[in-house]
């Protein structure tokens, strides 16, 4: 029987759909939605090493996709904090700054100490500052692996082939012929 | 700590961590004597996860909770979920529910996110918690007994190593 496919490109195609998804500015927002980006690229790395797989290789297991997820959470953090970083160099807190536009427009139903506060954490989190982005990549290191985890057994539920079914009990023994 | 009761109660264990966290933050910035500071230690960790704005968020002692309230009704439900779990499944045997439930379960989610940015309908904190619910009830029906499932086929390949066998056990090492 063929030895299963790496898990190292599957996991980074993974770790990449994550870290676009977190580093670039308004697709981050989808991360608001419980981390839906993160457990996305856990999931997807799971998808790419299904499709890797060939007919005669060992099947899909939950613990690949355990490690799948981890392992895209882990290229994940790295990748978004890179893009992050680069995004912010370049173009600066371009996110922020519409997000703030948008709170700002909706007056009345934003206390005024309240938006100061969003304003006053955005500014600590998004600065490019040794400090933010170091606090920015530990929290992703954190976050992502988790999340990918998630995402990656989610995965498994959803990509698993069809016949490996738990709890089946195996047919009857035909009763003996005399 | 690798029986599937183990696994499940590490998930268990994590999940109710994680929601006593976003209790915690509340609690702190309003408890008299506990420096702010540690309060808004508990908003920065979830900051990256989650807008946090106040407006969109479940209060508690008069502050919002760590994540609005869409996230914690996911987490909170999750919590749930893993504890209704053994009620309804055998821990010890691993049942994958059809992932259509799993799909049925994030569509209210998706709706009502995609009917509120195109202007069908207001999303409010109750379409945010009834729609959060719906996927956080349904998540620990699949992460728990794939968790479960990795960990005893992880075993089982232990159990089939050629060292830690039992039928090599009770022969003994080969050159003994």
């Amino acid at each position: 029987m063929p030895e299963k496919p790496s898990k190292l490109l599957p996991a980074l195609y993974g770790g990449i759909i994550m870290g676009a998804i977190s580093g670039t500015p308004f697709l981050s927002f989808l991360n608001c939605f419980c981390c839906a980006g993160v457990m996305l690229g856990g999931l997807m790395s799971v998808f790419f090493y299904k499709n890797n797989l060939a007919p005669n290789s060992p099947p899909l297991t939950s613990g690949d996709s355990l490690q799948l997820g981890l392992l895209a959470g882990v290229f994940g953090a790295v990748i978004g904090t890179l893009i992050h970083i680069s995004v912010l160099a370049a173009f600066g807190n371009v996110a922020g700054a519409a997000l703030m536009q948008i709170l700002q427009s909706m007056e009345g139903t934003i206390p005024p100490e309240a938006l100061e506060q969003i304003e006053r954490s955005m500014g600590e989190s998004t600065g490019l500052g040794a400090l933010a982005l170091l606090s920015t990549f530990f929290l992703s290191i954190v976050i992502d692996p988790l999340f990918g985890l998630l995402g990656g057994l989610i995965g498994y539920s959803i990509f698993k082939p069809k016949q490996q079914m738990t709890n089946v009990q195996p047919p009857m023994n035909p009763p003996a012929q005399t | 700590m690798s029986s599937p009761r183990a696994t499940y109660l590490i998930i268990l264990a994590g999940a109710a961590l994680w929601c006593a966290t976003l209790v915690i933050a509340p609690f702190l910035v309003t408890f008299p004597g506990v420096p702010g500071a540690a309060g808004r230690l508990f908003y920065s960790f979830f900051h990256p996860i989650c807008h946090q704005l106040s407006n969109r968020s479940f209060l508690l002692f008069g502050e919002p909770l760590a994540v609005c309230s869409r996230c914690a009704s996911v987490y909170f439900a999750f919590l749930v979920g893993t504890l209704l779990y053994p009620v309804v499944f055998d821990v010890r045997r691993p049942v994958f529910p059809h992932r259509a439930f799993l799909l049925a379960a994030v569509l209210p989610m998706a709706i009502d996110i995609g009917a509120g940015v195109f202007g069908i309908h207001e999303i409010t904190n109750t379409t945010r918690l009834f729609t959060g619910v719906t996927f956080g009830l349904a998540a620990p029906f699949y992460v728990v007994p794939a968790a479960i499932e990795a960990l005893q086929t992880r075993n089982a390949g232990l159990g089939h190593h050629p060292l830690l066998s039992d039928t090599n056990r009770e022969k003994g090492p080969p050159h003994a």
